[in-house]
């Protein structure tokens, strides 16, 4: 809002509030107007007439029932215009109130000048701090926050003593959240080794004297349990997963009755890798309180990140109301589950039926902006005008939240799949017609027009039998027959004409609303790559995606990758024969010239040098290797040394305990992927036409071999050596090696076990074509 | 450990989501905007350091009544993050803010007969009271007791513009409790409106659950 409209409707309210008789609203609108009072003095506010706006608030004081609004109201204007000391009064007088609210404990360190964004303080300001906090806890002893927050800013011998005295009656009570309480404290340098040793130390003490360090009187028995619990999830978090595991084991065989251990075990399993035995560990859980919703859901959605889909249905119908669980979780826009399907469909290769869940989420946004329409005049007339303008500026940025994101993200990416490698069915039958003769093929298509005649006409028949069955209901319990979903599968969505069309339209959508994330800019790049548009007409040159994605990120893999292809290809094209062409081309020149990474060298060199900057990371290296086999092909080997001879190097710890890589398991698979994708064809090894490649390649039959006879299962090996929990790699102590001895891991055919083998682009048979397909971002 | 502070429209989607882990009652977004368009001061999250919603309260205020009184509508706290007393702080910041600005006389809520542990939290911690029970008030099948909590003793006035509504039946429903239905019918007025379809077919099937444990307070 501007001045001008601002004090325009200033001016309005101040109209209206003079017509009230005796400068007094009626008795039952008292509230009404307190919250016109406070909307005009939050227009004051937004105008910057601060001095205004306190004067207006302290004036109408009596008039305002909201008291927290009105308080809050006050601190905000008083610490805008400098006048900290009041402002601390006020901000002690909220604790009083909710001694609950990080916010205001903030607000009472910014006016003490004791607050800084980064966390980071001096020796005196946590001395201070300190004292702060201390004098605080006396006054308000019921808050959990007062207690927390000192472990943010101390350091050393004091965060030990504070951490201890912090976590030893949170054990003894038996808190489940207590680490996730914690964990962000792992982001600061050495408190998770302090942590790690205290945690250690109450164990010991209490196994060897049944109570903590230093004190006569002895721990119940669960508090054992719940410090292995505490253990096993900051192993967990570190990356060590036998030692967690063998700690939640013992919690379990502790006390085999608390649902909360079967939860964290079946995380730690996913973080290990083993998916399927995380759906089972939370189905175990499920199993022991059927009446309580968050274990059913956990449980689908372990099972969906294990693609056991039609399991997860069956599991989330049991708490929909009707049975009918599809339509329930729809219509109460349960998004969380609608994305997680439409994600495991995704990676199983069902592109209809994923697009399906990714436009539901779609078409709930749609909805929620349509919601808006039905407020307009209501909050009017109810004056909760506060509320309605936060609702209108809530509006305009409802498609920048995450889980339109990832909806909108997933659909691009089905259509550039569908774009890459058109459904197999039609394929197939095109293949099957090019074999037959003319003749042969018009009575085939003679045919087929017939069965399709045939099946309508049955189908319509059945319609008629069901409309006249419930129409006129014998039992009168089939009158709201449920509206049967024409498209179950979603294979008209896979129908569309242009494909890259629609994902541009999605595409529009989150360039509009994340236009800072690197992934909306990655999935513009594969986008008009396929769309072959380069020649953006200089205007546009600034949405380039490959600029945007150096803007976000100019070190990250992703963008590397974007820029060496996306001028790599401009190189291949003809020269442009138009004037206008020609003009663009000569821009384009100039944005190379521009860009620091390209300045006076060739995509080789620019490769070169972003290799050697990164040598030490792996999804650097694979970045680097992939490019240089578009660039030069006829290095593909050396690429793949590149990758082979990365190392994955010791985190260093101070404990003695197990070392542990850098590399995580999903860089590990997405190198995987990308080895099997873009250097080894496995459709073609076996044949003829991959050997002759090579050979033309090489021009040297022992090259030609040795990629013909290229596998990653080095690689797979070497990972399954890091993550030997892992399923994807097929580690020794997996469900897949070590499975259903105790006959808990289901695993049904149709559910598809191995989830990440990703589906192979069946489109393109040039090698560098493979490229984009491995490129899955997570969704 | 958890921020508890009053939700913002940003926040109701997390709240949504929170619901739908939680709860067999759920609702569409339309019913969480018809709440916080109509009392925002009667909405309360449970946020942890991450910016994770872990639970949240959703109340109102009944207007079709003579006597002013507020309505827990949900309540839940993720399984997660029980044991912190986070569902108590959530319901006595909501019952808080119905008695300070909306003068509400007593606040009521509905519960499975099943879930022992909502109920013993109601009952014990926050002293609430059985009212009523209503039959097959669940979708299931399964009766709810109705139960209320006093805000203010009868005849015992905390607040002067409350004063006119104990006494003078023809502004019933003053205070702040205005509500469409109990708003006095002025002529010259614009009538209040309804409340917007989809939030009125789902206030139908509204209904108070929590999934939190009483081992708070």
């Amino acid at each position: 809002m501007n001045g001008f409209s601002g004090a325009k409707a200033v001016d309005i309210l101040e109209a209206y509030e003079g017509t009230l008789e005796d400068d007094y609203p009626p008795d039952n609108e008292r509230c009404e107007h307190g919250e016109m009072l406070l909307y005009k003095i939050s227009l004051l506010e937004e105008c910057e007439l601060f001095d205004k706006a306190l004067e207006e608030l302290q004036k109408k004081e009596a008039k305002i029932v909201d008291r927290l609004a009105f308080k809050e109201q006050q601190v905000s204007l008083l610490v805008k215009l400098g006048r900290l000391e009041e402002g601390e009064r006020i901000y002690k007088a909220l604790l009083a109130m909710n001694p609950d609210n990080y916010r205001y404990y903030e607000g009472l360190q910014k006016c003490l000048g004791l607050y800084s964004d980064n966390g980071q303080y001096s020796d005196d300001e946590i001395g201070r701090l300190h004292a702060l906090y201390r004098s605080l806890q006396k006054q308000y002893s019921w808050s959990s926050a007062v207690k927390r927050i000192p472990l943010d800013f101390l350091k050393d011998e004091k965060f030990r003593e504070a951490a201890e005295n912090y976590v030893r009656p949170l054990l003894t009570k038996g808190v489940p959240s207590l680490f996730s309480d914690l964990s962000p404290l792992y982001d600061q340098l050495g408190k998770a080794e302090i942590i790690e040793q205290l945690i250690l130390e109450l164990e010991n003490s209490i196994r060897t004297t049944g109570g903590y360090p230093g004190m006569a009187e002895k721990e119940p028995p669960s508090t054992l349990m719940w410090v292995l619990f505490l253990l096993a999830q900051h192993y967990d978090r570190r990356g060590q997963y036998d030692l967690s595991l063998a700690k939640i084991d013992e919690a379990i065989e502790h006390t085999p009755t608390v649902i909360d251990l079967y939860l964290v075990k079946g995380r730690i399993l996913k973080h290990a890798g083993d998916l399927p035995a995380a759906a089972a560990l939370a189905d175990e859980a499920r199993s022991m309180d059927l009446a309580d919703r968050y274990l059913n859901s956990e449980c689908v959605k372990r099972m969906l990140q294990a693609d056991q889909v039609a399991l997860a249905e069956k599991t989330a119908v049991l708490f929909t109301k009707d049975g009918d669980q599809h339509n329930n979780l729809h219509d109460m826009q349960c998004m969380w589950y609608e994305l997680a399907s439409g994600e495991s469909y995704f990676r199983q290769g069902d592109l209809g039926r994923a697009l399906k869940k990714f436009l539901a989420v779609e078409k709930h946004y749609a909805d929620m902006t349509e919601d808006q329409f039905d407020f307009h005049s209501y909050c009017l007339r109810k004056m909760t005008l506060r509320a309605y303008v936060e609702m209108l500026k809530f509006q305009d940025r409802l498609h920048s939240y995450p889980y339109f994101h990832k909806a909108a993200a997933g659909a691009i990416r089905c259509y550039l799949r569908l774009y890459d490698s058109p459904s197999p069915s039609v394929t197939e039958e095109d293949e099957e017609m090019s074999k037959l003769l003319p003749s042969q093929k018009k009575k085939m298509r003679q045919k087929q027009r017939k069965a399709e005649a045939r099946a309508k006409k049955e189908a319509e028949e059945k319609n008629e039998d069901e409309s006249s069955a419930s129409g006129v209901s014998k039992s009168g319990k089939r009158q709201h027959a449920k509206p049967v979903d024409p498209d179950p599968y979603g294979v008209k969505l896979l129908q569309v004409e242009d494909p890259l069309l629609e994902a541009t339209k999605y595409l529009k959508l989150l360039q509009k609303n994340s236009s800072e994330s690197l992934e909306t800019h990655l999935l513009s790049f594969e986008v008009n790559m396929r769309k072959q548009k380069f020649y953006l007409p200089s205007s546009q040159l600034r949405s380039l995606a490959v600029k945007q994605l150096l803007r976000l990120d100019a070190e990250s893999p992703d963008s590397h990758r974007c820029l060496i292809r996306f001028f790599h290809k401009v190189g291949t094209m003809s020269a442009p024969v138009s004037d206008s062409d020609k003009l663009i081309w000569n821009v384009l020149d100039l944005e190379r010239s521009s860009l620091s990474q390209l300045h006076g060298k060739s995509l080789i060199e620019a490769n070169s040098s972003f290799l050697e900057k990164h040598k030490e990371s792996l999804m650097h290296r694979a970045a680097a290797a992939e490019m240089l086999d578009v660039l030069e092909p006829e290095r593909r080997l050396e690429a793949i040394k590149l990758i082979e001879d990365s190392v994955n190097n010791v985190v260093p710890r101070n404990g003695a305990l197990g070392p542990v890589g850098e590399w995580s398991l999903k860089d590990c698979v997405a190198v995987h992927q990308l080895l099997k994708t873009a250097f080894f064809d496995s459709d073609a090894a076996s044949s003829l036409t991959m050997f002759l490649f090579a050979w033309k390649l090489f021009a040297d039959i022992r090259n030609a071999t040795k990629l013909l006879f290229f596998t990653p299962s080095g690689w797979k090996e070497r990972c399954a050596g890091y993550f030997p929990f892992s399923i994807y790699f097929e580690g020794t102590r997996s469900s897949v090696t070590s499975i259903s001895a105790d006959g808990n891991i289901c695993n049904a055919p149709e559910n598809g076990g191995n989830h990440q083998e990703p589906v192979r682009s069946l489109g393109s048979h040039s090698p560098n074509g493979k490229l984009e397909s491995f490129k899955e971002l997570t969704i | 450990m958890v921020c508890i502070r009053q939700a913002t429209i940003d926040d109701l989607l997390a709240m949504q989501a929170c619901n739908l882990l939680c709860l067999p009652e759920n609702y569409q977004m339309k019913y969480y905007l018809y709440h916080i368009l109509s009392w925002p001061q009667l909405l309360y999250v449970a946020e942890d350091y991450g910016g994770r919603i872990v639970g949240y309260v959703l109340a109102k205020m009944e207007e079709d009544t003579s006597e002013c009184h507020g309505h827990i509508t949900s309540l839940a706290v993720l399984r997660t993050h029980r044991k912190l007393g986070l569902a108590t702080k959530l319901m006595t910041a909501a019952q808080n803010a119905m008695d300070q600005v909306f003068a509400a006389d007593y606040v009521s809520l509905h519960v499975r007969r099943s879930n022992r542990a909502a109920f013993n939290l109601y009952a014990q911690t926050l002293g609430y009271k059985i009212h009523d029970v209503e039959a097959k008030y669940y979708a299931d099948g399964e009766d709810a007791y109705d139960m209320r909590k006093q805000l203010k003793l009868p005849n015992k006035h905390h607040h002067h513009h409350h004063h006119q509504h104990q006494h003078h039946h023809h502004h019933h429903g003053g205070g702040c409790c205005s509500g469409p239905d109990a708003k006095p019918k002025d002529p010259t007025k614009p009538q209040p409106p309804p409340p917007p379809a989809a939030a009125a077919a789902a206030s139908t099937a509204m209904t108070t659950t929590t999934t939190t444990t009483t081992t708070d307070g």
